[in-house]
């Protein structure tokens, strides 16, 4: 006999005697907690003798086609190793059946086929080493043993995954439990929360801990720690105690990596505990402010987090129809996927027709919902819609309707929400509403309902709910926004007109040009676009109406420019971050903005005074000089400490005019331009020189103090 | 000439080798097991079909007022007066816990809490914590549903907008109303299903960019649009003078006629789409004056929304816009309004951006729900992460300012199927860490596509040889949040 072999058959005879010990003495017998692991590795093994001997069933059918010595050597080592599987398996399975919670009937079964099928194997072993005299017997032997295996395979399958797993019994899971006020809360609340998280280890086949829970007995037993709870006393009671375990505690039920008991669950056994845990009791017997009740019915409510789309038992409209009456204007889709309810909606009111609104007609069982807002629908038209049987949402806002004909809407059965926001429906034409079953909510903003009105409408149909929206206050005043100047160009030419205007409907506008803030009585109202005459005037304007405060004030300077120079030549070249489109910048009349001081139309000074040179074709009579500057404060753009203005007749003969000394400003200002004019002698020039200095140390309170600051200069003007 | 025949399958390689194995498995395996388990590997669209939710949605539209720059939680919906009480105190490490410091504030030597100077006061039946300068949002709180606890990883802007409004710091992927218009469809077809409405504030602004509207991988019809902030917000599009619309409608119809030869000779598919491009122009030419026409709104919604909602190109104009554009069934418009960086002077502008967006945020919820739209559409108010619980530089006794924040800031939402009058999430004491409810970017997104009926992990797009999705490979829907 090989080597193999010989060790297995005194291994399987070893195994075997010590299975029999086992059995005789199983009362008495404790196994030691380090075999414990041993008897955990069942479900491993297990698996192998029952391949192992379909294998060896397979060869034994098939011989025939084998041919050779060596069948019979493959063969009865395949057998023993199977055959002291299958031992191993029964003696692994023997430690496990001393631990907890497998006490049940079941197990005596799985344990007495499995270490039987065991034995069967090991007398297969013997009989195939005398096979020639045994002929017979093995064959009987082998085909009990496969029987046995599937025997004891679903016994034990039985154990592990429930008696149900394999049929599950229909009449359980087709009838949903149901319940009312007079199921008692246990079976209600209770039940179902032990069923989803306790049962699984304690029931009938596994009772871990002795403990029962599948019936109410079993519940008042208790397991081998006693009663699971005391009736009043929550706190005290073991299933409690334990739930509130910390999870890494091995006591704490459920065991860590099995479902665990939410807060919610816990509370509702708290306080089912504390209400004196009569199985009995039913929600209809608590008192109504009892804690326990609001728990219940919050747990029994529960919402599914899966949305359950309502349903329709309608038939869906052809695809056809629906693709026939889509256009771009009146579009028809399905609710959601699947389903054949239908919405409607239109859009563009000058693409309204009005057969539109009759062709729905053809899906007037699946459409549900329907947006005609801000269509010119008629009162005629609702005696259209009312034909749509199954309209659950109406959006009529903004349509030409009266409400003298409201009532057609009377058949719309399913009808849950409707909209007249903005119509002229009043409260009278809204009564019928009350005929409307399904109906919860009504949008009556901006009609004729009045705020008095809702109230008697809201007592004769309080299950309604209106939504009357926004109505102002006439204590709730709110300052107008300023006008709005059309001009685009701050600088005018001879024929620039000024114009303002304002967004809101009955403002009026109030101006002045003479540096003075605009008031409300006396200044003048802009009617029509007005011509300015000075070359600098500063516009002040602002808006005005009544229950509204006046706007801010809006201030614009203009310039005006008679005369322009034949060329411009800058004497110092500006900070070349900001040089503008060179010479030309000054007389191209385009405005900057004080706040976009990176814009080309400024030129800025900061290392070197601004210092350039304007020559005229001819001599020419100009009056004035104006110096268009732009003023940031907080970035550091000051007014210049001087401005000279020198005049001649070329640019060989300049004198110094006027050397002018700008005000500095003491804190943080707005940005804004700011104009430096120089009146001239009377006479004629052909040249004209203006310096303008920069602040060489910025003041002590700028955040910038004792840097230098900037000028910046974005024309000049010649009058 | 290759090229050419390709269009004409109008399929590519790899779709028809999809298509093929899908065939080849069919045929083998017949009708023995089920028919789909070996397709799919070619195509998703067939998956789920595209353009209808894949449930019934609770918001068939989304309104997203988002508030660049990032606004400050303490100054705002975030009362958290142990702040106030330990001004000065240093965070505790215990508090900060190694977290990730931005350029501006790494270096500091001090990290001086600073409490609110803006008192906190409840509002409404929901008793909802608000701070003074947000009077009209505290008039409407128990329609909103304040979330505590977003975060984010990104601690800069540009990442942080970008994850925000696309799922992932790095640009080019598709923005969420790129998403909704590919998974939805347009309702109204003669406007953009996705537009885009900037405006700016006086504070600290930083720069919006149109990555972060941007179609990414998916078919350029789902960019987003944006209107312009002037006198006409959609440009170009009258008719030059001397045009009439028989005219124009004579000269489209050639067009076509043209372009369906040209269709006939080369068969690609974008000169179909340009003609339809074209119709959408004419009939946007009669859809649009409609919508920014404000000059028949009524007095009183001048004064709900304030009456800066009349100068084009501000955030009140924007939310009425938003509001009329919504209700003629755009389905995500998006609000960008700048100025909420507050590193320094918050004392000095966050009042004043407040008051650019605190009306009209307020009206454009009340509109809503005055006309019964706000059951339908989702109105969502934020920013891309939160601000410091300490002082950025020092805090003196008139100003402080705030630098950025990823672990914990506010958001909220209204209508669109979200609980109303309802706070979710906890933040600790010092408001800096997440104790209860975390709603990450990728959470905040999965719930947003599902209450507009999609899921989130169905609506995908495949490109460079994966799946890729708003979420993508993150994400849970937060039930919590939902009525």
């Amino acid at each position: 006999m090989p080597r193999f072999q010989t060790l297995v058959s005194y291994l399987l005879l070893v195994i075997h005697t010590l299975l029999v010990f086992l059995l005789i003495f199983q009362e008495k017998v404790t196994i030691p907690s380090w075999l414990q692991p041993l008897g955990r590795m069942h479900p491993a093994i297990l698996h192998l003798p029952i391949g192992l001997l379909i294998l060896v069933g397979l060869l034994w059918v098939f011989r025939k086609e084998f041919e050779g010595v060596q069948f019979a050597k493959i063969f009865g080592f395949i057998l023993s190793f199977s055959a002291f599987t299958a031992a191993l398996a029964a003696l692994m399975g023997f430690f496990l059946s001393r631990e907890e919670g497998y006490t049940a009937e079941l197990l005596n079964w799985h344990k007495y086929t499995g270490i039987g099928l065991s034995f069967l194997m090991y007398g297969l072993v013997l009989l195939h080493q005398q096979y020639v005299y045994r002929k017979v017997l093995f064959n009987v032997f082998l085909g009990v043993s496969l029987v046995v295996l599937m025997v004891t395979g679903h016994f034990g399958a039985s154990l592990t995954h429930g008696e149900d797993y394999l049929f599950p019994s229909q009449n359980q899971e087709n009838t949903p439990f149901t319940f009312d006020e007079n199921t008692p809360i246990f079976e209600a609340a209770i039940q179902p929360i032990l069923k989803a998280k306790c049962y699984q280890c304690h029931n009938e086949q596994k009772t871990k801990g002795d403990l029962l829970m599948t019936t109410i007995a079993g519940l008042l037993k208790g397991g081998k720690n006693g009663p699971i709870w005391v009736a009043n006393d929550a706190l005290n009671s073991h299933i409690i105690q334990r739930a509130n375990l910390p999870l890494d505690d091995k006591k704490h039920m459920p065991p860590k990596g099995k479902p665990q008991l939410t807060p919610q669950e816990v509370g509702i056994i708290t306080a089912w505990i504390q209400n004196g845990a009569d199985a009995k009791k039913s929600l209809k017997a608590l008192p109504a402010n009892d804690p326990l009740k609001s728990l219940i019915e919050a747990f029994l409510k529960k919402p599914s987090n899966a949305p359950s789309p309502q349903q329709y038992t309608f038939d869906a409209a052809s695809e056809s129809t629906i693709q026939k009456l889509n256009n771009p204007f009146r579009v028809i889709f399905p609710i959601a996927n699947n389903s054949p309810a239908l919405q409607a909606d239109f859009f563009v009111r000058q693409a309204y027709k009005a057969e539109q609104l009759g062709e729905l007609s053809e899906i007037k069982t699946q459409l549900v919902a329907l947006n005609l807002s801000n269509m010119p629908i008629k009162d005629d038209d609702l005696a259209t819609i009312s034909k749509l049987e199954n309209l659950e949402r109406l959006n009529l806002n903004n349509t030409d309707i009266s409400g003298a004909t409201l009532s057609k809407l009377e058949g719309l059965s399913k009808l849950k929400s409707l909209s007249l926001s903005g119509t002229k429906v009043s409260a009278k034409a809204l009564q019928f509403l009350s005929k409307l079953p399904q109906l919860e909510e009504v949008f009556i903003w901006n009609t004729q309902v009045s705020e008095t009105d809702l109230a008697s409408l809201q007592k004769q149909i309080p299950k309604l709910r209106f939504e009357l929206g926004y109505v102002p206050k006439a204590s709730e005043v709110l300052k107008l926004n300023a006008p709005i100047l059309v001009n685009e160009n701050f600088v005018l030419s001879e024929t620039d007109l000024v114009t303002f205007k304002h967004p809101l409907n009955g403002v009026i506008i109030r101006y002045t040009i003479d540096g003075s803030n605009p008031d409300t009585l006396s200044s003048p109202i802009f009617k029509t676009p007005f011509r300015l005459t000075n070359p600098y005037t500063v516009v002040k304007a602002r808006a005005m109406k009544n229950n509204w405060y006046a706007s801010d004030v809006i201030e614009i300077p203009f310039f005006k420019g008679t005369y322009r120079p034949s060329s411009v030549e800058l004497l110092k070249e500006p900070n070349p971050t900001y040089k503008g489109e060179g010479s030309h910048t000054l007389i191209n009349r385009k405005k900057g903005d004080p706040n976009d001081f990176k814009n080309p139309a400024w030129l800025g000074y900061r290392e070197s005074p601004f210092e350039a040179l304007f020559t005229f074709a001819q001599p020419t009579p100009i009056k004035i000089v104006t110096l268009s500057l732009g003023i940031n404060i907080g970035n550091s753009i000051f007014p210049p400490t001087s401005v000279e203005i020198w005049a001649g007749s070329d640019k060989n003969s300049l004198s110094l005019v006027q050397k002018i000394q700008p005000t500095a400003p003491q804190k943080v200002e707005a940005a804004r331009i700011q104009a430096i004019e120089s009146q001239l002698k009377e006479g004629k020039y052909g040249a004209i020189k203006i310096i303008a200095r920069p602040i060489g140390k910025l003041p002590e309170w700028h955040s910038g103090k004792g840097q230098p600051g900037w000028v910046f200069v974005d024309e000049v003007f010649f009058n | 000439m290759k090229e050419f025949l390709e269009n004409r399958f109008n399929i590519t390689r790899r779709h028809f080798l999809g298509k093929m194995t899908a065939g080849i498995g069919s045929v083998a395996l017949g009708s023995l097991l089920v028919p789909d388990l070996f397709k799919g590997n070619g195509d998703d669209s067939d998956t789920l079909p595209l353009g209808i939710p894949h449930f019934a949605p609770k918001a068939k539209r989304v309104i997203y007022l988002f508030q660049n720059g990032a606004p400050s939680q303490y100054e705002s919906f975030e009362y958290k007066p142990l702040l106030n009480k330990m001004a000065g105190e240093e965070l505790p490490a215990s508090i900060r816990m190694g977290q990730r410091l931005t350029g501006m504030t790494a270096n500091q030597a001090k990290f001086p809490l600073v409490g609110s100077k803006f008192q906190f006061a409840q509002y409404g039946q929901s008793g909802m914590w608000m701070s003074e300068l947000f009077p009209n949002i505290a008039g409407i709180v128990d329609d909103i549903c304040m979330i505590k606890t977003m975060n984010t990883e990104a601690i800069n802007h540009d990442p942080a907008l970008t994850f925000m409004q696309t799922g992932a710091q790095q640009g080019n992927r598709p923005s969420m109303g790129a998403w909704a218009s590919y998974g939805l469809g347009s309702e109204n077809k003669n406007l953009p299903a996705f537009s885009v409405l900037l405006s700016r504030g006086k504070g600290n602004g930083q720069g919006v960019y149109s990555k972060l509207w941007t179609n990414g991988f998916l078919d350029s019809i789902h960019q987003g649009v944006v209107f312009s902030s002037g006198e006409e917000p959609i440009l170009y599009l009258n008719d030059p003078a001397g045009t009439d619309r028989a005219a124009r409608r004579k000269m489209l119809d050639n067009l076509s006629e043209l372009n369906s030869m040209a269709f006939d000779d080369f068969g690609d598919p974008e000169i179909n789409a340009k003609v339809q491009q074209y119709e959408m122009a004419y009939r946007m030419q009669t859809a649009v004056p409609e919508l920014t026409d404000f000059s028949k709104e009524p007095d009183h919604i001048i004064k709900m929304y304030g009456p800066e909602c009349l100068v084009p190109g501000t955030f009140a104009a924007n939310c009425l816009l938003a509001r009329k554009l919504s209700e003629a069934g755009v389905r995500f418009v998006q609000l960008y309004h700048q100025g909420w960086d507050q590193h320094g002077n918050m004392v000095g502008e966050m009042p004043l951006q407040a008051k650019d967006t605190d009306r009209a945020s307020a009206a454009l919820i009340k509109d809503l729900k005055q006309r019964g739209l706000l059951d339908e559409t989702l109105v969502i108010w934020g920013g891309e992460f939160g601000r410091t619980n300490y002082s950025q530089g020092t805090a003196t006794q008139d100003n402080y300012g705030r630098d950025h924040h990823p672990r914990a800031y506010c958001t909220f939402m209204a209508g669109g199927g979200v609980k109303p009058g309802f706070v979710y999430g906890e933040t600790d004491d010092f408001g800096y860490n997440i104790v209860r409810d975390p709603v990450h970017i990728n959470d905040f997104h999965a719930t947003v596509l599902h209450l507009m009926g999609l899921n989130h992990e169905k609506l995908t797009y495949k490109h460079l040889g994966r799946r890729y999705r708003l979420t993508d490979v993150a994400g849970k829907v937060i039930p919590g949040l939902i009525a």
